[in-house]
C-alpha cells in the first residue's frame, strides 16, 4: 500500500474511531413553580421556635429528601423526587373476565388490557396474583397451569409453552416489550402466585430508560383447560393486580 | 360551512384526549412516592389523593411492609399505631364507596413516638377496589391494587449514614475493534437508611474521552440494583452500558457514583484492550490462502518443468 493510500484509510476510519466519544452527557434540571435549583445539596434542620433566637440553619448534609414539620414548619429538602407532584394511574379495560360455560378439554383465552400513567417516576412494575384456584360450589377445582413440560413445569417465577390442549390448569401471560423475558416467546404460561405469597417477580418491570414514555399498554392474557368440567360447573376465583411504582 | 364547526370540534376534543382512556376499572393516586426524613417526637400530615375515573367502586385502604422484593404478603393488622389515616370516615381495611370521575382526599398521620427506633420504615400504601359478582357462569373477578410508597428515615440528626458499594462487575479485558464496548454492574446500598444515586460512566480512548450519565435511582438500604446508563444507545441490552464503535488500543471505564446531590462517593475504574482480531484473523487467512495458491502454482509449474526435463 502507497503512503497516500495509508492516509487515505486512516482518514476514513477517523470518524468511526471517534464515533464513540461524541459527548452524550445529559443534565437535570428541576424547576418548581418557584425556584429553579441545579445541583446542590441542602438539608435544612429546624430549630425550636419558642427560643428567642430560633432560626433555619442549613446544616448541608447528606440527608436524604425529606418533608420536615415542627410546629407549622414544613420543609421539603431534596430534588430528586419529582414524583411529590405527580398522579400514577392504572386503568383495566374489564371489570372481569366471562368464560361462559366451560367445557371438558375445552381451551377458553381471555385478554385483559391495562394501561398504566407513570409521569416522573422511573417506571413501575405489574404483578398477577389470584386469591384461590377456579372452583366450583360443588368443590370442582381447575389447578394452577403447570405447562406442557411435566419435568420442568412452569411457576409463578418462570413461564414455559402451554399448548397442549389436554394439560388442565390456569395461567396467564402477558405481551409488552418490558414483560420479564420468560414471557417473550409465544405461548408461554405462569400460574398465578397465590397473595398469601409475597409476588418476588412481577410480570413486568418497566424502566423509563427503555423508551422514554411514561404511558404504557400491556395486554394480559388468562388460560384455562379443565378435564373434568360439564356445562353445569361454575368456576369463579379472583384474579388481583398489583401496579406499583418503580423507585 | 355549516360542518366546519362542529368538525374542528371534535377535531380538538379528540386531539386533546387524555391518553389514559376511560376504563370500567381505573384508579390513580397522588403522590406515589413520599420520602420523608423526621426525629423523633414529631408530627407529620400527608394529604393523599385518590381518584376513580371508572365506573363506580368500593375500594379498602390497606398498609403493608414494603422491602425491596416488593409488598409484603399481609397488610399490617393492626395498623402501625403511629401511621394513621385522620380523615373522617375512612380508615385501615375499612371500604368506601369512590363514585365515577370523583375524587376522595385522605390525610395520613405520622406520629413518631419518642422512642421509635432510629432506622428506615417502608410501608406501601394499597388502595384495592372490591368486586362484586356479577354473572351466574363462570368467571374471574378482577381487583384492582394501585400502590404507593412511604418511606420514612428516623434520624435525630436528619444526617443519615449512607454507603453504596459496586458490585458484580462485568467487563471482558479484550474486546474486537468493531465493538461494542460493554460493561455491566449492580450498586448495593450498605448503608441504613435509602439513598438516590446518580453518576457517570467516562470513557477513556487513545482519541478522547465520553461522559455517559447513569439513570438516578433510588436504593433501599440493603438493596442492590442494576445499574443502566441514561444515554446508552442500545437500550434493547440488558447491559449497564453497551457502545457501539470502532475501538483500537487501550481503554478505561471510569464510573462514579454521587449519593443525593453530593460529591463522588463511590469511584471505580475498569480497563479493557481493543484489538482488531476478528479482522487480523480474516486478513492471516486470506494471506494465507492466496499464499497456498500461489504455493500450489509454483508447485505445479515446478512438476510441469520436472515432468518436461524428464521427457527432454
Amino acid at each position: 500500500m502507497s503512503i497516500s493510500g495509508l492516509w487515505l484509510s486512516l482518514l476514513i476510519l477517523l470518524p468511526a474511531l471517534l464515533a464513540p466519544f461524541v459527548p452524550r452527557a445529559y443534565s437535570q434540571t428541576d424547576s418548581p413553580q418557584r425556584m429553579n435549583i441545579q445541583g446542590g445539596r441542602t438539608t435544612w434542620e429546624i430549630l425550636d421556635p419558642n427560643s428567642p433566637s430560633h432560626t433555619l440553619k442549613d446544616i448541608m448534609g447528606e440527608a436524604n429528601a425529606g418533608l420536615f414539620n415542627r410546629n407549622g414548619y414544613v420543609l421539603q429538602s431534596g430534588h430528586r423526587n419529582r414524583a411529590q407532584s405527580s398522579r400514577f394511574t392504572a386503568s383495566l379495560s374489564i371489570p372481569s373476565l366471562d368464560y361462559g360455560t366451560i367445557n371438558k378439554n375445552q381451551s377458553i383465552t381471555k385478554n385483559i388490557n391495562i394501561v398504566v400513567s407513570y409521569p416522573d417516576l422511573p417506571g413501575y412494575s405489574l404483578s398477577f396474583a389470584q386469591d384461590h384456584p377456579p372452583m366450583s360450589p360443588s368443590g370442582k377445582i381447575i389447578p394452577d397451569a403447570a405447562c406442557d413440560n411435566a419435568k420442568e413445569p412452569c411457576n409463578t417465577r418462570q413461564a414455559s409453552v402451554w399448548t397442549n390442549p389436554l394439560t388442565p390448569g390456569f395461567g396467564y401471560r402477558v405481551q409488552n416489550a418490558q414483560s420479564s423475558p420468560d414471557f417473550f416467546p409465544p405461548d408461554q404460561y405462569r400460574p398465578f402466585t397465590s397473595l398469601a405469597l409475597l409476588d418476588r417477580r412481577p410480570a413486568i418491570v418497566v424502566q423509563s430508560h427503555a423508551n422514554g414514555t411514561s404511558v404504557e399498554q400491556t395486554t394480559a392474557s388468562v388460560k384455562l383447560i379443565s378435564l373434568d368440567a360439564n356445562s353445569a360447573d361454575q368456576f369463579t376465583n379472583t384474579i388481583i393486580i398489583t401496579a406499583s411504582p418503580a423507585l | 360551512m355549516n360542518y366546519l364547526i362542529p368538525f374542528i370540534t371534535l377535531l380538538c376534543i379528540l386531539l386533546t384526549r387524555s391518553p389514559v382512556f376511560a376504563e370500567p376499572l381505573s384508579l390513580s393516586i397522588s403522590p406515589p412516592l413520599v420520602e420523608i426524613t423526621t426525629q423523633t417526637d414529631r408530627s407529620i400530615t400527608k394529604e393523599y389523593s385518590i381518584h376513580n375515573s371508572g365506573e363506580k367502586v368500593s375500594i379498602t385502604p390497606q398498609l403493608f411492609e414494603y422491602s425491596p422484593e416488593g409488598i409484603s404478603s399481609q397488610p399490617l393488622e393492626p395498623s402501625d399505631p403511629w401511621i394513621r389515616i385522620v380523615t373522617e370516615g375512612i380508615g385501615w381495611n375499612e371500604p368506601f364507596i369512590l363514585q365515577a370521575n370523583e375524587e376522595q382526599r385522605i390525610l395520613l398521620s405520622l406520629r413518631i413516638p419518642r422512642n421509635l427506633e432510629e432506622k428506615d420504615y417502608y410501608r406501601a400504601l394499597v388502595f384495592k377496589t372490591n368486586p362484586a359478582p356479577t354473572a351466574q357462569f363462570s368467571q374471574s373477578l378482577l381487583q384492582e391494587r394501585i400502590v404507593s410508597v412511604l418511606l420514612i428515615t428516623v434520624s435525630s440528626s436528619g444526617l443519615t449514614p449512607t454507603a453504596i458499594e459496586l458490585s458484580d462487575i462485568k467487563i471482558p479485558k479484550f474486546i474486537d475493534s468493531f465493538g461494542p464496548a460493554h460493561m455491566d454492574m449492580y450498586a448495593i446500598n450498605t448503608g441504613t437508611a435509602f439513598s438516590r444515586i446518580s453518576g457517570t460512566i467516562t470513557m477513556n480512548g487513545p482519541l478522547g474521552e465520553s461522559t455517559f450519565a447513569l439513570v438516578p435511582t433510588l436504593l433501599l438500604a440493603g438493596e442492590k440494583k442494576h445499574l443502566i446508563a441514561q444515554a446508552s444507545p442500545n437500550t434493547g441490552h440488558l447491559e449497564t452500558i453497551n457502545i457501539p464503535g470502532l475501538y483500537v488500543g487501550a481503554y478505561t471505564f471510569e464510573t462514579a457514583i454521587h449519593i443525593g446531590e453530593g460529591s463522588i462517593n463511590t469511584y471505580h475504574n475498569e480497563s479493557f484492550y481493543a484489538i482488531p482480531w476478528k479482522a487480523v484473523s480474516v486478513t492471516a487467512l486470506f494471506f494465507l490462502y492466496v499464499r497456498l495458491k500461489i504455493k500450489r502454482q509454483q508447485d505445479a509449474r515446478e512438476r510441469v518443468k520436472t515432468k518436461h526435463h524428464v521427457q527432454t
